[in-house]
């Protein structure tokens, strides 16, 4: 049995280009502020203690995963689209 | 800009552009998507011990996104995914002293690009043939794409194997396998992800459909959820060694997160054999980056 979309391609095109504009301008904004001020803390870490620099890493990797997300749901919300899920 | 941790001078934006596309990749085929930033990574004068700490850190960040994504369409066997778990973590500290003792000897480079090349193709061949077979048995007897496996055979086989204990996993169909089966697949995918850097989700993935005979779609799923778990140990061994820059996986992340997002819906629109034939594209694609810096040393410089 085929699995059949059951959505709007335009609903779906349409809420691709706003996540994608949305994402550009936070992504230029993270770039210029977060990892600026994350880069030499990180580096003293790394030269200095693995270990934690290695808990370091994962729990960043992670926050960023987790609130990646719920930014992108809550952009939906405020923006009243959709989710195609 | 230079990424003081690995001493690297790479574009971010390049690194964020790659990410998402490897996280569109990566949603669509439950795969962590590694199997093709490591190669361009290396590609672009990365060291391959930074390669793969870095690949594993971020897809460790991606998965997240992407299993939840699944879950929510209920694409996720969580059972199937813990128990793989439990064989994984020691194949991912295995892998990660193979890259140690291989860091001593100076040779690394080497040494993992030969194990892409080779592992990719062979990937990329088997899963085209099978998927293109699955998709003659469609359209000639009619069969339900759900039944259609091009080589049914493998899973009885794999059935056959009657070493308990037995488990069932009724969220996938799965009614009896053998443990050690699944802890096998595990520790496998475990290896290659802790020597190659990537999620494993390339080799899981088809083990889980072909030897285990899991739906695609669950396969899909379960994979992304298990790769979240084994990746994050991945990083925490290899940045324990050394192996990780995390500011080049953060900015790699941010592309892939939205990325991932696009993909995983985007696997409603296709059949399971569909899924398997395009699949069999990415690994062929990451084989030949690896080769092309392998035999001409030639580097992206951006």
């Amino acid at each position: 049995m085929n699995h059949k979309p059951q959505f709007s391609l335009p609903v779906l095109v349409r809420n691709l280009i706003v996540e994608l504009v949305v994402y550009a301008v936070m992504v230029v904004v993270y770039f210029l502020v977060v990892l600026k001020y994350l880069e030499s803390p990180l580096k003293q870490l790394f030269v200095g203690n693995l270990p934690v620099y290695a808990l370091a890493s994962v729990g960043l990797i992670v926050i960023q995963g987790v609130m990646l997300d719920y930014f992108v749901s809550f952009l939906f919300k405020r923006l009243g689209l959709p989710r195609f899920e | 800009m230079e990424f003081a941790i690995s001493g690297v001078v790479i574009n971010p934006v390049l690194l964020a552009s790659i990410g998402f596309l490897v996280g569109i990749l990566g949603g669509f085929f439950g795969v962590g998507g590694g199997f093709l930033v490591g190669p361009f990574m290396f590609w672009a004068g990365i060291p391959m011990n930074f390669v793969v700490g870095t690949d594993l850190a971020h897809m460790t960040g991606k998965s997240i996104v992407a299993a939840r994504r699944h879950r929510s369409l209920g694409q996720v066997d969580t059972k199937l995914g813990l128990l793989m778990v439990i064989g994984t973590i020691p194949g991912v500290e295995i892998g990660a002293r193979i890259i140690e003792a291989l860091k001593q000897s100076d040779s690394v480079d080497v040494v993992i690009g030969i194990i892409y090349v080779v592992l990719l193709l062979i990937i990329s061949s088997f899963t085209a043939y099978e998927s293109l077979r699955a998709l003659r048995m469609i359209r000639t007897d009619s069969l339900d794409v759900k039944d259609a496996l091009g080589f049914h055979g493998i899973v009885q086989r794999a059935y056959g194997v009657q070493l308990p204990p037995m488990v069932s996993f009724p969220a996938s169909g799965i009614q009896s396998v053998s443990v050690w089966l699944v802890l096998g697949v595990g520790l496998i995918t475990g290896i290659l992800a802790g020597t190659l850097g990537v999620g494993g989700g390339f080799v899981r993935m088809p083990l889980m459909v072909y030897v285990l005979g899991i739906p695609t779609h669950v396969a899909v799923g379960t994979d992304l959820f298990e790769i979240m778990i084994s990746a994050g140990f991945g990083t925490l061994t290899h940045a324990i060694k050394g192996n990780v820059d995390i500011l080049m996986a953060l900015i790699m992340h941010t592309g892939a997160a939205l990325g991932a997002q696009i993909g995983a819906v985007s696997t409603r629109f296709f059949v399971g054999p569909k899924i398997r034939l395009l699949f069999s594209i990415l690994p062929f694609l990451g084989a030949v980056l690896v080769l092309v810096r392998l035999i001409t040393g030639s580097m992206i410089h951006f």
